[in-house]
């Protein structure tokens, strides 16, 4: 739209390229400054040496939470086996995943390099690869996440079918209701043993549950700052906000007349003065619409979501709307 | 002065809130009731027996494994010839009434014992450990719960909203699973599982069948199984057997009793007031 060679037909046209360009030029300034910085001693190679040791910090906490969960945490009674097992898995898993960041560490200073040049396309495109980077360097806690919450969605969902059974209903599909159904003596009895291992073993699966998922909201929160940062730059109208600084006539809301001169006999002076926009309408209007993250879910659906133990994703694209 | 007519939608020289001296002639009382006599009632009431002294020896069994006196492979073992025992007396009994899904064969019951005993059997390690970090008084209050939900939902033939007999089996084998981690092994675990499903899901099927074709024998069977019970409650403690024995004695002898007294004073009135009631039969309307 920038690069186009026709001329702006109307204002809002006219103020639609402008905000957008200054909005590049500001994003890659912004960019710019942030390259001179870092390629200023040696930072990168601080970063990346940094970067190592702060993995195998986050690592070894986890461990340390897995330890404390395998024991007896807050004095809360789980099941011993069960938290052995799962215990003794994610701790396998995080040191799968130690050895993979040490594989790493030779060419973390590398991609850092390059990644870093990325910046000179403009602070934005700088930071959603660091949004990346960290969602790559949390994947194990995303791992976690999706292990746990699969574990517990599975018991929930043979809980409440089991529950079902115990009471001697079933799911009717065919009209969507509870129905009162006759069970053989051996159906009765698988389900009740089930129901019952299930139900002895859902606080053990549910406390790893609830703590990864605080793990990766975390992380969620984290990333989703990033990408309001990089929104707010996006999309917020500088041109208009400018020209509302140094010129406020030019974009007016208004005219307002006040008496300038009464004396008889002589016709009335008025003073026009212009009504400009307030800054809040300025970006109401004048906005640019962007791929901008927003909340798929309302509060309560996100929470029902935790609940039952469906995987969250904490944002989706204004595109895949329409399907 | 033209009398009153109960027509709804007649114009008569009444006001609407007229209330006629015909009206409480329509009044009956004592509809539908019953008229016992005390013996039958008696002898009834020995279903009501048959499960208290079930989960009675199921809670004795227990005990006396718990305490050592009972081995586990000699109580399998017992339950095992007592159940293939009473399966014959049930095949004895005469041909099995048909269930909703067509006859049920010898075979499908040979089927069912090995889904019972193979899933018990693997299970019983999980059981085992399954509560072990609970406290035994949570699991103790758990398991009386539920075996009083056990006695209250058991299907005695009444046709009321609390009856669910699937609610009743699962329940007691809920206790019986609770119970088994307290047992010092995993066999235990598997016995006592196995005798719950034994006395709270296929004993009653005997009973019912038994009462059907010989109510003398299941009289004599229901007294048997209360001295039984009475006396393994003796072994345990004396209190037990003397509460139980009096809890009996109030459900043979008194309640049927106080029922008997009671309904002298039943005064239950029908009139033209009570709701309509949907009959079964409307053939006398399509007809």
């Amino acid at each position: 739209m920038i690069t186009s060679t026709t001329k702006a037909q109307t204002h809002s046209e006219f103020m639609r390229k402008a905000n957008l360009f200054v909005s590049f030029l500001i994003d890659v300034a912004l960019g710019i400054l942030l390259i001179s910085w870092l390629y200023q001693k040696n930072r990168i190679g601080q970063l990346a040496g940094a970067l190592v040791p702060f993995a195998d910090y986050i690592a070894k906490e986890l461990q340390n939470l897995l330890e404390w969960l395998m024991g007896a945490p807050a004095g809360l009674k789980m099941n011993k086996a069960l938290d052995q097992v799962l215990g003794r898995f994610f701790l396998y898993h995080i040191h799968l995943w130690i050895s993979y960041i040490h594989l790493m560490s030779p060419f973390i200073e590398m991609i850092l390099w390059y990644a870093g040049l990325s910046a000179c396309l403009g602070l934005t495109i700088a930071l959603s690869i660091v949004s990346d980077i960290i969602a790559l360097l949390t994947f194990h806690i995303y791992c976690f996440y999706v292990y746990g919450a699969r574990l517990y969605c599975f018991k929930i969902y043979g809980l409440s079918s089991l529950w079902r059974l115990f009471r001697g209903k079933k799911w009717n599909v065919l009209r969507q209701r509870v129905d009162s159904c006759s069970y053989d003596l051996d159906q009765l009895f698988i389900g009740t043993l089930l129901f019952t291992i299930l139900l002895f073993l859902l606080p053990t699966t549910a406390l790893y549950y609830l703590v990864f998922t605080l793990l990766r909201l975390v992380v969620v929160i984290v990333q989703g700052l990033i990408h309001l940062f990089v929104d707010l730059i996006n999309s917020l109208p500088f041109y208009a906000l400018g020209l509302r600084l140094c010129r406020p006539y030019v974009l007016a809301v208004g005219v307002k007349f006040d008496v300038f001169q009464k004396v008889s006999d002589k016709p009335l002076h008025l003073l026009m003065q212009i009504n400009p926009l307030t800054y809040g309408m300025i970006i109401q209007h004048y906005r640019l619409a962007t791929y901008s993250c927003y909340p798929k879910d309302s509060w309560a659906a996100l929470c029902k979501k935790l609940f039952i133990g469906e995987l969250i994703y904490p944002w989706r694209h204004k595109t895949e709307k329409q399907d | 002065m033209p009398r009153w007519r109960k027509a709804l939608f007649g114009r008569q020289r009444f006001p609407d809130n007229h209330v006629d001296q015909t009206f409480l002639s329509d009044l009956r009382t004592n509809v539908c009731l019953r008229h016992y006599r005390y013996w039958p009632v008696v002898c009834e009431s020995s279903v009501v027996v048959q499960q208290l002294s079930a989960v009675c020896g199921f809670g004795v069994l227990w005990r006396l494994m718990l305490g050592g006196a009972l081995g586990a492979e000699t109580l399998f073992a017992h339950s095992l010839a007592m159940a293939l025992v009473v399966y014959l007396l049930h095949q004895l009994l005469g041909p099995r009434d048909r269930g909703p899904q067509g006859a049920t064969t010898r075979w499908m019951d040979l089927k069912s014992t090995g889904i019972f005993v193979a899933f018990t059997y693997g299970f019983s390690p999980v059981l085992k450990t399954l509560t072990e970090s609970i406290s035994t008084d949570t699991i103790y209050a758990m398991s009386v719960f539920m075996l009083l939900g056990y006695i209250v939902c058991f299907d005695y033939g009444a046709d009321t909203v609390m009856v669910s007999s699937c609610l009743s089996v699962n329940m007691g084998l809920f206790s019986a699973v609770c119970l088994a981690s307290r047992l010092p092994s995993v066999f235990h675990a598997f016995t006592t599982v196995c005798v719950a499903l034994q006395l709270f899901a296929l004993w009653p099927v005997f009973l019912k069948k038994l009462k059907a074709c010989y109510p003398g024998l299941h009289l004599v069977v229901t007294v048997t199984v209360f001295v039984l019970v009475t006396v393994s409650l003796l072994w345990v403690s004396l209190g037990f057997a003397l509460s139980f024995s009096i809890l009996v004695f109030t459900i043979v002898f008194v309640c049927p009793h106080l029922l008997l007294t009671l309904q002298r004073r039943k005064d239950n009135i029908h009139g033209p007031w009570d709701e309509a009631e949907i009959k079964d039969d409307l053939s006398q309307f399509l007809g």
